[in-house]
């Protein structure tokens, strides 16, 4: 029993972990209807300028906060060079352009940075806690809080101010929300700044987790996708709350169901997907969309 | 040309014995030899091992060459190619080098698979597949391939006996890499314990595409074990270092000598690799303090002379380093320029020392019955900032447990 509630522990801190990534992609998608596929490994470029300006000899808070501000500017110089030029494109082609950027900007930090982990800095204490057996870290407490705040805010944002309201028209109607006077354009433009700096954050949380290497994101763009598609691609705290859930079954499936081992886990959490999607078509916390003829 | 190369490989391949003229890819003041490897991709940090060869051969190129059994003096010429450890691609890369720029052997292909991949085309070829960075010693392509490092079950065996001595009750819990990395090494410990009183409690398989391993690590964790093994690419490795300390587990931990750089387990902390054990065959370079070691000093003047790009303390760039030294010291040798002669040779190494092998280690072959070059390790321990050695070398020459 105690491994089993041990096991639902270690699923949370790696479910948060896919979670951080749904979490930007969730956000880009409710911005600009687009699914960035390079958004993690934008966030890893983000989180490298950071570890070099701790390098260099720059402390924790401050450099953050520097490559916070540069990671809502590569955001927003992505959208305006990249993606806006073919933003009228068929969505095949938009997608093309997103695994792009996937590869370009793992190339960049292999290039400037090398193959070699890294030691990146936490932002939690190296502590934990012996709950009648159960180990708990605070750092995955930490993490789990802190993109729980991440995601309700974001999605208080979207849901209850006019900005948010504004972005949410720009993505679903370009067109008609230009003529009710949004400015369509600095909308989605802010969008991809926004949620590139969730990114950023999200790598910060998770990188002395998973040691940053250029390839850190990678293995888990796979598991993020299965949580915002579990969760609902248009809300944030769905994104969260599936990225755990996916955790947790794939850490409970993958021990006890034997026949599972190393090779079939990556199939848990799709299995799981797809089972909701099957009930539930628009994921856990997914609007219906209403179309009125 | 192509019509030549081609009619040129038909004489060979009817005629491999008798043929006594030098082989493709040598003349008379040149060698070429052709390294797949790494460069890009995930595990980039592989390459390092091609560019540790460089450093040597550029070194020896620099001071004239090597002189050759045949007492003719040649160059070392280095073609590398980029594999992103891709097996397909490996292949395609060796097939360049040998037909296209007609290399005289491969040297130091990284992989277990990817030696899988070019074991055939090389025994069909009958070009040497020389110094495999690959722990799995019988691949594909037997009569044409060597490795150098040690076999995972000489790391194995290495690792049981130092059970056996300070721990006989030991209890071990393994974390392996499930290729045929992880699961020869699994075997030849189980083998190796199965006669005495430490037993394998638990054992839990990764991928290389695992984004974390804690739920494997809780899960061993759980079984009761007292000592944890590991066997896996440098991430989980530190992860499982990592965990070990953090979880309040403690136990014995040991680390394979493909994860257990001290670079590599820096982002776990040092703190958290305290008492880490490990094996090894070549010597630990400090560069702050090289000591008086003659080997150590050369290689760190040639390091620099080099330029090489990678750092000094790079247990991969040394590695190359030492295949490289290893490559000289068989072309000095050979009697022949032909790579059957080159086979031979290396089938049959007595007592080679290189510079950077630890004091007491030396590459050992007889052909047809020893084929693993380095059969001896010394165990390390990590203080919380080097590797301290731990009793005395482990020698298992010609008894390495076969795979």
């Amino acid at each position: 029993m105690q491994l089993f509630f041990q096991l639902v522990v270690d699923g949370l801190a790696s479910g948060a972990i896919y979670a951080s990534l749904a979490l930007a992609l969730v956000l880009i998608f409710r911005a600009t209807r687009i699914v960035n596929f390079g958004q993690g490994e934008m966030a890893t470029f983000s989180a490298y300028c950071a570890w070099q300006l701790c390098e260099w000899g720059m402390p924790m808070t401050p450099s953050f906060l520097v490559v916070g501000a540069l990671a809502f500017l590569l955001g927003i110089g992505v959208f305006r060079f990249v993606i806006r030029p073919v933003s009228k494109a068929p969505v095949e082609a938009v997608v093309v352009v997103t695994l792009g950027l996937f590869v370009v900007f793992q190339a960049l930090s292999l290039w400037l940075w090398g193959s070699d982990q890294r030691a990146f800095p936490s932002m939690f204490p190296n502590v934990g806690w012996d709950l009648l057996g159960v180990r708990v870290t605070a750092s995955a407490v930490g993490i789990v809080g802190v993109l729980l705040g991440l995601a309700v805010a974001t999605g208080a944002i979207f849901r209850f101010t006019r900005l948010g309201l504004a972005m949410r028209a720009s993505a679903y109607d370009g067109e008609k929300s230009l003529l009710v006077g949004i400015p369509v354009e600095r909308m989605l433009m802010l969008g991809w700044g926004f949620a590139a700096v969730i990114g950023f954050v999200a790598a910060v949380l998770v990188g002395p987790r998973l040691f940053l290497s250029p390839t850190m994101m990678m293995p888990i763009l796979l598991y993020a996708l299965a949580s915002a598609t579990l969760g609902g691609w248009d809300s944030p705290l769905g994104a969260m709350i599936g990225g755990l859930i996916v955790g947790v079954a794939e850490s409970l499936g993958a021990t006890f169901l034997p026949f599972i081992g190393a090779d079939l886990r990556v199939v848990i959490p799709i299995l799981v997907t797809l089972l909701v999607l099957l009930v539930r078509p628009v994921g856990l916390f997914g609007t219906r969309t209403v179309v009125k003829l | 040309m192509v019509l030549g190369a081609l009619a040129f490989t038909g004489i060979i391949a009817a005629a491999p014995r008798a043929q006594e003229t030098a082989s493709p890819g040598i003349t008379d003041d040149a060698v070429r030899i052709g390294i797949s490897a790494p460069l890009t991709g995930p595990v980039a940090a592989i390459g390092a091992i091609a560019e540790g060869i460089r450093t040597k051969v550029d070194v020896i190129n620099a001071a004239g060459g090597v002189k050759m059994g045949d007492a003719k003096t040649r160059k070392i010429e280095l073609l590398v190619e980029d594999d992103g450890l891709d097996p397909q691609r490996t292949l395609t890369n060796v097939r360049k080098l040998v037909e296209r720029e007609e290399v005289f052997a491969v040297l130091a292909t990284a992989g277990t698979p990817n030696n899988q991949a070019i074991g055939r085309y090389a025994t069909q070829r009958e070009v040497p597949n020389l110094f495999m960075y690959s722990g799995v010693h019988e691949l594909a392509g037997p009569e044409w391939e060597i490795g150098l490092v040690p076999s995972f079950t000489t790391e194995a065996a290495a690792f049981a006996r130092y059970l056996m001595d300070t721990k006989p009750e030991a209890k071990i819990a393994l974390l392996y890499l499930n290729t045929e990395t992880g699961q020869t090494f699994q075997k030849a410990l189980e083998d190796s314990v199965s006669m005495s009183n430490i037993k394998i409690v638990a054992s839990q398989p990764v991928t290389s595409a695992d984004p974390t391993v804690e739920t494997q690590l809780s899960t061993l964790k759980a079984s009761g074990a007292d000592t944890l093994v590991v066997i896996t690419g440098p991430k989980q490795g530190a992860e499982a270092v990592r965990f070990a300390t953090e979880s309040g587990w403690k136990p014995t931990t040991l680390v394979s000598n493909i994860a257990a750089s001290v670079a590599s387990l820096k982002p776990a902390g040092l703190e958290n690799a305290k008492g880490v054990i490990t094996s090894q065959y070549l010597k630990q370079v400090n560069a702050a303090m090289p000591g008086d070691d003659p080997g150590i000093k050369r290689y760190i003047a040639d390091h620099e002379a080099a330029k090489a790009s990678f750092a000094v303390d790079d247990a991969l760039g040394q590695v190359g380093y030492a295949t490289g030294d290893a490559l000289v010291k068989v072309l000095e040798s050979m009697k022949e320029p032909t790579r059957s002669a080159m086979m031979e040779t290396v089938r049959n190494l007595g007592g080679v020392q290189l510079d950077l092998l630890l004091p007491g280690i030396t590459l050992n072959t007889k052909s047809g019955e020893d084929v693993y070059p380095i059969e001896s390790l010394q165990l390390f321990q990590f203080d919380g900032a080097a590797y301290q050695p731990v009793g005395s070398m482990i020698s298992f020459e010609g008894k390495t447990p076969s795979h």
